[in-house]
């Protein structure tokens, strides 16, 4: 149910910005998404169907390009990033736990392809 | 002829917009705005059944509460004299600002210091819509397990209050308060937290003064 909002929300964008460019059809949807955000791939895909299902977005090919959780410790100013899985925010450096979120909340469409 | 079109928009930028003019309703009105989230169950009316008691003679308060269906909450609340608005979803797992906004329709915002939302039960969804807030407030409860923040990282990084509900069950559970504050910490080092029991009563004073003082902050 959450990736239906999203995928409506996404259509949203995608029609706003065919129709300005008069579009005939839309081939490919980029989003960058963060991997803060929990979002499947494979539903965003599916969702995106349903929704776009009888206009010209109809059988877009949604590409998401994740965007790693990267942050800066605020102790010694080194970057690095923190896997996802175990979300272990822990300087590898200095070893503090006082990050300072640099990337990983994205959430956007970055471009369509359109004919 | 194939094109591609540069965007470089937020997913959500509908719901961004509505919750920035949300915003400067409250802003305007000088209302303080509280979303509250958890899981179902967590306690989320319970703990704003016990802080109407505690702040409604200080404060005019309302409550939005937001179920998917059934008017329960709403029927609640109203039975403390305090104002409220049900929303229901009919399906939808968490409130957006749309949604708010028609609910808001329904109350002159002018005579109220306080509103809070209850939002749908769900630890997912509600952290990613914005409502034009003030503050975001979460509520996890013990029997819950103190290893949620790794689960639902965003919850915890959206908010920046946690109510740690039913602490009178700490004896018959494992949930260990200091590895939950360890996680939270590295996910959101501002975080405050309230150790709580709406059973017994434990900790709601100190809850209801610190969102007092910032109703005060924001409305005197």
């Amino acid at each position: 149910m959450h990736e239906l909002s999203v995928v409506q929300g996404i259509y949203q964008v995608v029609m706003q910005h065919a129709t300005t460019n008069n579009a005939k059809k839309v081939k490919t949807v980029n989003l960058r998404i963060g991997e803060l955000t929990d979002l499947m791939d494979e539903w965003i895909q599916r969702y995106f169907e349903f929704v776009a299902e009888k206009g010209i977005a109809s059988g877009a090919k949604i590409n998401v390009k994740r965007v790693p959780i990267t942050v800066k410790c605020k102790a010694c100013g080194k970057e690095h990033q923190v896997n996802k899985q175990d979300l272990n925010f822990n300087c590898p450096d200095c070893g503090e736990d006082k990050p300072e979120l640099l990337a990983g909340r994205e959430f956007t469409v970055e471009s369509i392809e359109i004919e | 002829m194939v094109q591609i079109v540069n965007i470089k928009e937020p997913i959500l930028a509908e719901n961004i917009a509505s919750s920035k003019e949300l915003e400067s309703a409250f802003e305007k009105n000088k209302v303080f705005v509280l979303n509250l989230m958890a899981s179902p169950g967590a306690g989320k009316t319970s703990l704003i059944l016990q802080t109407l008691e505690r702040l409604k003679n200080r404060f005019k308060l309302a409550v939005i509460e937001g179920d998917i269906t059934s008017q329960v909450d709403a029927e609640l609340i109203e039975n403390t004299g305090v104002d409220s608005v049900q929303i229901n979803t009919h399906g939808a797992c968490h409130l957006d600002a749309k949604m708010v906004g028609r609910a808001i329709d329904h109350l002159d915002l002018a005579q109220y210091d306080c509103l809070i939302v209850e939002n749908i039960g769900n630890l997912v969804c509600p952290a990613e819509f914005t409502m034009g807030e003030s503050a975001r407030a979460m509520i996890l409860s013990v029997p819950e397990g103190h290893d949620k923040p790794l689960k639902y990282p965003l919850m915890f990084t959206e908010t920046m209050a946690c109510i740690v509900n039913k602490v009178d069950l700490l004896p018959y559970t494992n949930f260990d308060i200091d590895a939950m504050k360890k996680t939270v910490s590295s996910l959101n080092p501002d975080m405050e937290y309230f150790p709580v029991s709406c059973q017994t009563g434990e900790g709601l004073d100190k809850w209801a003064e610190w969102l007092g003082e910032k109703i005060e902050q924001k409305c005197k």
